[in-house]
């Protein structure tokens, strides 16, 4: 039963418009950051050298499709909860405020399921999302500017070889999802006790906004609650291109993130499970 | 209780706050009835059924199918029920094919059912068209379409006319009928006496969430007590009216007033007691559920 269930809101999902909204967007931004990128080049390359152009003599250029990709990345990373939110937002309040929970619930078949059904297609929505975000960025920039070593600042300069590339993206991109989905769980949360669909965007944005303001601003009680906010950790993509790789930060990651994800699902399921139907 | 019922509906008590919604009410539905829940606006009509639909989840009292108490804790009990609940909502950007199909996906209904049940009701030539260019009419089609999916046996149907222009409520009418014939039980919420007088076997009257009266149409109808006096000089008749132990005055309307009397009231005393009097353009028996709303 779950199959079909998965099936069903899978096609609703497919059907509808604003499913494509972040697809489009990203299709249309990336090729303008990489041409600004490469226009740029020059400039770009004398920030990333600084005072080291005064003692060393550099050949070649450090403008490649690798860098383009982690400095999109590292632009975009903090915008991509607005995306995550789109289809989690809709999936459960969608139905309340069109009133077709009013005939889907009357079959046999338990909320839970259908609760758990529309979980598996925001999750997968934003795991694709973002999969995408990153294998776009990453196929237009190398096909733009080509292949080559990635500088990126750790420690100082950090030159990774271009073998050594490919599967920190990756890396990159699983840290990235982790902290995505919760932010998703969290709207999805909201779409469950909202009855229209623009309520849980305004308040999971808002509350990604708070924590990101708490990890950016250096004050004691911020610093002592933000490693166990899963905001804290939107730009941990940045230490999958450290050298050694930080695996307890990785590991708090997965934890915290777990975490919250799970409160995020159970609230849901409580409160869809007890939820009358009124409209 | 009589093999004959269907569904046994027994104190279901419903508060919204401190609004008591329904108080107490106690149902009997026959099997092969069409049992009208009638009652204005407000008495507690969609209340009753969103709870036998599962839709609200707290509530006090029990409801019976075939003498086994429903347990609504097991989705499985609504296998013997097809829904319409207020206004058919679909999911528009789909076709009405692509809707009905993703309501046969939850009960695993083969498809084959859905071009069955769209012939019924008279989609099939419009079945690849997206519901949002559908009419209201079409709609209800629609709607009752996705009840009879999974092929229940007692259909609830709330308000099944509303919005329907007078050809569509015909037609509504002989589809309703028309699946009584095959054997199912159905259940229309509606505000309007004539739907009821017109189509029901059975009725049950709410108002302010009490149960007023439960009964067939025979019964109701032959138990009226009531007459429509049409004449222009209503003060006049109710002047004369008043002075008569025993008749009560329901209501007086600008033309118009209805009487009731608990001994029996008959047209010929009626007709005594007002004509040479005043001017009387008609007088007529009340004989349907109006007596109800006025106990």
């Amino acid at each position: 039963m779950i199959k079909n269930l998965i099936k069903n809101e899978a096609i609703k999902t497919l059907y509808k418009k604003r499913t494509y909204i972040s697809f489009i967007l990203i299709i249309i931004l990336i090729p303008f950051i990489v041409a600004a990128i490469d226009n740029g080049g020059k400039s770009l390359e004398s920030k990333i050298y600084g005072q080291l152009a005064d003692s060393f003599l550099f050949y070649g250029s450090v403008i490649n499709g690798y860098l383009s990709t982690y400095i999109i990345i590292a632009i975009l990373i903090s915008h991509m909860p607005f995306l995550s939110t789109i289809v989690a937002s809709e999936i459960v309040s969608g139905e309340y405020s069109k009133g077709t929970f009013r005939m889907y619930l009357t079959r046999p078949i338990s909320r839970s399921k259908v609760l758990l059904s529309k979980l598996i297609i925001v999750l997968l929505y934003t795991t694709l999302m973002m999969l995408f975000f990153f294998s776009y960025t990453l196929f237009i920039s190398y096909l733009w500017l080509g292949s080559g070593d990635l500088a990126v600042f750790h420690n100082g300069l950090l030159l990774l070889a271009e073998d050594d590339i490919l599967w920190r993206f990756f890396l990159a991109f699983v840290l990235s999802n982790s902290v995505m989905l919760s932010v998703s769980c969290l709207c999805f949360l909201i779409s469950t006790v909202s009855r229209n669909s623009v309520t849980p965007i305004i308040i999971t944005i808002s509350i990604v906004f708070i924590g990101t303001a708490i990890a950016f601003i250096p004050i004691p009680i911020f610093e002592k609650i933000n490693p166990y906010l899963f905001t804290g950790y939107v730009n941990i993509f940045l230490t999958a291109f450290h050298d050694p790789l930080p695996f307890e930060r990785f590991y708090d990651l997965f934890i915290i993130t777990s975490a919250w994800s799970l409160i995020f699902v159970i609230a849901s399921f409580k409160a869809f499970k007890n939820k009358d139907i009124l409209h | 209780m009589s093999n004959n019922i269907i569904l046994n509906i027994k104190e279901l008590d419903k508060y919204y706050d401190k609004l008591h919604a329904l108080k107490m009410i106690s149902l009997e539905i026959s099997k092969g009835s069409i049992h009208g829940i009638l009652g204005p606006n407000g008495s507690g009509k969609s209340t009753l059924m969103r709870i036998v639909a599962g839709l609200i989840k707290s509530w006090n009292g029990s409801i019976s199918f075939k003498n086994k108490k429903l347990n609504y804790n097991n989705p499985k009990v609504l296998s013997n029920f097809g829904f319409m609940i207020e206004s058919p909502a679909f999911y528009e950007y789909l076709s009405a094919l692509d809707n009905l199909k993703l309501f046969a996906n939850l009960t695993n209904t083969d498809y084959k059912i859905i071009y069955e049940t769209l012939e019924l009701v008279k989609l099939e030539n419009r079945m690849y068209e997206k519901v949002k260019n559908f009419s209201y009419g079409m709609k209800q089609r629609l709607g009752i379409a996705q009840t009879l999916l999974h092929q229940p046996e007692i259909l609830i149907l709330d308000e099944p006319n509303n919005g329907l222009d007078p050809a569509g409520i015909k037609d509504m009418g002989i589809l309703i009928n028309r699946l009584k014939s095959e054997g199912k039980t159905i259940i229309i919420s509606t505000h309007i006496l004539s739907e009821v007088e017109n189509l029901c076997t059975n009725v049950s009257i709410l108002k302010k969430g009490d149960l007023i009266a439960s009964s067939s149409m025979d019964d109701i109808q032959n138990n009226s007590n009531k007459f429509l006096i049409k004449t222009i000089e209503v003060n006049n008749a109710r002047l004369l009216l008043d002075k008569v132990p025993n008749i009560i005055i329901l209501e007086t309307n600008e033309d118009s007033l209805i009487v009731s009397s608990k001994e029996n009231l008959n047209f010929k005393t009626l007709v005594q007691i007002l004509n040479d009097k005043i001017s009387i353009q008609s007088i007529k028996k009340e004989s349907s559920l109006i007596d109800f709303f006025y106990d």
